[in-house]
């Protein structure tokens, strides 16, 4: 299977003040098509910077990103602009809806942003509504959905482009348990029909759900089997085979 | 972005804040009554100009008392030089520039016609002052030569007096007018000339025959006056020194008279209305401006507070031109709002002015104007917020708190 993208040897480093700050270390990592892959780590660890780095949303200091046939590194900030708005479905802890909009004004935004018609825009947003169950709360404003419709909101925002990589922060992080369980849910059958699913988490819980998880620690990136694997209770639990393991980082 | 998803994304915006986009146009929309207001005024002041000077040719020159020499001196104006028909025949004798020139006098006086009384103008003249003055006649006869030396009491009134008190020009000529317990017969109503004559209009005069006045009506305290006409707007200046050299001999002390000609008091009228105009106009523009600032201080601050919906349209997608064209276009609705509610608030204003002594003409131009420089302003004013906004990082404006 071909793979979706892959990142190789990266560095990302911030100034913070005096300080330079080495975020990511010569980090490597492979997906592929219809992966469902959880990135694990605890906050600090650098896992928010290497999801901008996937995202598009941030540039690398050193090594390369190819993403299917683009030379991601290689972007300037209107690539970068097409790249996450045609290949990146975005989910973010916080469901970033815009709260002006109602939830079909937020569902509709990026195929807008592409100049197609509102009324196409409108067609193809109502079958991703459909597809999270929201059907009839679309003329709602997310101060009228609960976390966990808003949540669904802006999966069906990142479903609507038919991106390439669901890429999402935390998902589950604002929300009740049996809610992120319902959520959890929809990803598992999100990806079940074919969707590559990128998955930022602290919580080895919400990790258990994917197909593989890869540790991050400290800038440097790890599988299940290496030695740093405090923030993994249940590890090992994980049912995926040997070859996916060890495919994932080099 | 479309331009119309564009469109309906800013009215999103808007209608969130109505009570924001109310206090941002604020500026703009006194920045508009101002432009309309002072463009009305400028224009009302030139065609007061205009209605004062009238169709009057630039080559018509003026023999007026230099009053304020009379109280300076502390003379008597019972003492003053009058012109009389000697000095008036002196100065057409010596003067080959003139085409014709008379006396005149204006005064005033209670006036009864068809049973009203009121305070009218009235002004002494020869045959000659439909010619010099360009007062056609609308309808009868003119004041002849017959009519001064018989010193006979007909009169020539203006078309507003004729139909105020008659109802049509057809209806008052043969009808009387008492004056001084003086019957009068009209014999000829003036064509309209316009009402935006300040003080004596010829639409609302009543002309009689000069010998008549100066017999019956004239006290020691009238000072006849004169007016001429030039053979040529190139002999003006020619006719003027000459008239003044001819009163310097005639009279004791020439300079209690002054000569003007209308081409200089056009002019001169003009310039200040002109100067009046620029003063206002610069006012207008003071007051764009400081709506202006207000405008790019809300936006600045808009910005600010919807970092975060920067950041998340980036995430999405958004180019830096979207997010500018987003922006800037707000900033043009909010100021095309603030001017037209400053243009329609101009025209329910503008009424208002007439209880001033402020003259104002309203113009379609003024108006047009000041949408212009209302969408021009939010345009200016709007342009760095709306690149700032453009230029923001997205992971830096998505976890902006």
């Amino acid at each position: 299977m071909q793979n979706l993208f892959t990142l190789q040897g990266v560095n990302k480093s911030y100034h913070m003040g005096q300080e330079q700050l080495h975020v990511l270390k010569d980090v490597c990592l492979e997906v592929r098509r219809g992966e469902y892959l959880t990135i694990l780590g605890p906050s600090g660890s650098g896992k928010s910077t290497l999801m901008n780095i996937i995202g598009c949303m941030d540039n690398l200091d050193t090594g390369s990103y190819q993403f299917e046939d683009i030379a991601v590194h290689k972007c300037n900030d209107n690539e970068l602009t097409w790249l996450r708005n045609k290949k990146i479905g975005f989910i973010f802890q916080k469901y970033h809806l815009i709260p002006q909009y109602s939830a079909l004004q937020n569902v509709i935004m990026p195929l807008l942003l592409r100049g197609m018609s509102r009324a196409q825009a409108t067609r193809e947003a109502q079958q991703s509504i459909d597809l999270v169950g929201l059907s009839d709360r679309m003329s709602h404003k997310p101060n009228e959905l609960s976390g966990g419709q808003q949540q669904r909101v802006a999966i069906a925002r990142a479903l609507v482009t038919q991106p390439a990589l669901l890429l999402a922060d935390e998902p589950t992080g604002a929300l009740d348990s049996a809610t992120g369980k319902e959520i959890l849910a929809l990803f598992r059958r999100l990806n079940d029909a074919g969707n590559t699913i990128v998955m930022i988490s602290h919580d080895a819980n919400v990790a258990a759900q994917s197909h593989r998880i890869i540790h991050i620690n400290d800038g440097w990136l790890s599988d299940e089997n290496s030695d740093i694997q405090t923030y993994n209770p249940r590890h090992g639990s994980q049912p995926d085979t040997a070859s996916q393991k060890t495919m994932g980082i080099c | 972005m479309n331009l119309i998803e564009t469109l309906r994304v800013i009215w999103i915006n808007l209608m969130q804040n109505k009570f924001k986009v109310m206090l941002t146009s604020l500026g703009i929309i006194v920045g508009a009554v101002t432009i309309v207001m002072v463009i009305a005024i400028g224009k009302g002041g030139e065609d007061e100009i205009a209605g004062q000077f009238g169709d009057l040719s630039a080559a018509t020159v003026y023999v007026n008392p230099d009053y304020s020499k009379a109280f300076l001196g502390n003379t008597d104006i019972t003492q003053f030089p009058k012109l009389t028909e000697e000095i008036e025949g002196q100065i057409r004798e010596e003067n080959p520039f003139l085409k014709s020139i008379m006396r005149v006098m204006y005064t005033g006086d209670e006036v009864t016609m068809n049973g009203e009384s009121n305070f009218v103008n009235i002004t002494g003249v020869f045959p000659e002052y439909e010619e010099i003055s360009n007062l056609p006649l609308a309808l009868g006869d003119n004041i002849t030569q017959d009519d001064i030396d018989n010193k006979s009491r007909v009169a020539v009134i203006g078309d507003k007096l004729a139909t105020q008190y008659f109802g049509t020009a057809e209806n008052a000529i043969g009808k009387a007018v008492k004056i001084r317990n003086q019957t009068y017969t009209i014999v000829g109503v003036l064509e309209r000339k316009g009402d935006a004559i300040q003080g004596m209009s010829a639409d609302d005069t009543v002309f009689l025959p000069y010998s008549t006045v100066e017999e019956r009506l004239m006290s020691d305290f009238d000072l006849p006056q004169m007016v001429g006409l030039a053979k040529d707007i190139a002999y003006v200046d020619k006719a003027v020194e000459r008239i003044q050299s001819t009163l310097n001999y005639v009279l004791d002390d020439g300079s209690t008279y002054t000569v003007e000609d209308a081409g200089s008091r056009i002019e001169a009228a003009t310039e200040s209305a002109h100067t009046m105009n620029m003063l206002l106009v610069s006012v207008a523009v003071i007051v764009f401006i400081v709506g202006g600032i207000g405008i790019m201080n809300v936006l600045f601050v808009s910005v600010k507070e919807r970092t975060k919906e920067i950041g998340i349209l980036k995430a999405l997608g958004s180019s830096k031109r979207d997010i500018m064209a987003q922006f800037l276009l707000e900033s043009i609705m909010i100021s095309l709002f603030g001017g037209g509610v400053g243009v329609l608030l101009s025209i329910l204003l503008m009424p208002l002015m007439q209880y001033t002594d402020i003259p104002v003409s309203p113009t379609m131009g003024g108006k047009l104007l000041a949408l212009f420089f209302s969408v021009f302003t939010g345009t200016l004013f709007g342009f760095y917020p709306a690149y700032k906004a453009s230029r923001l990082k997205p992971i830096d404006a998505l976890s902006y708190e």
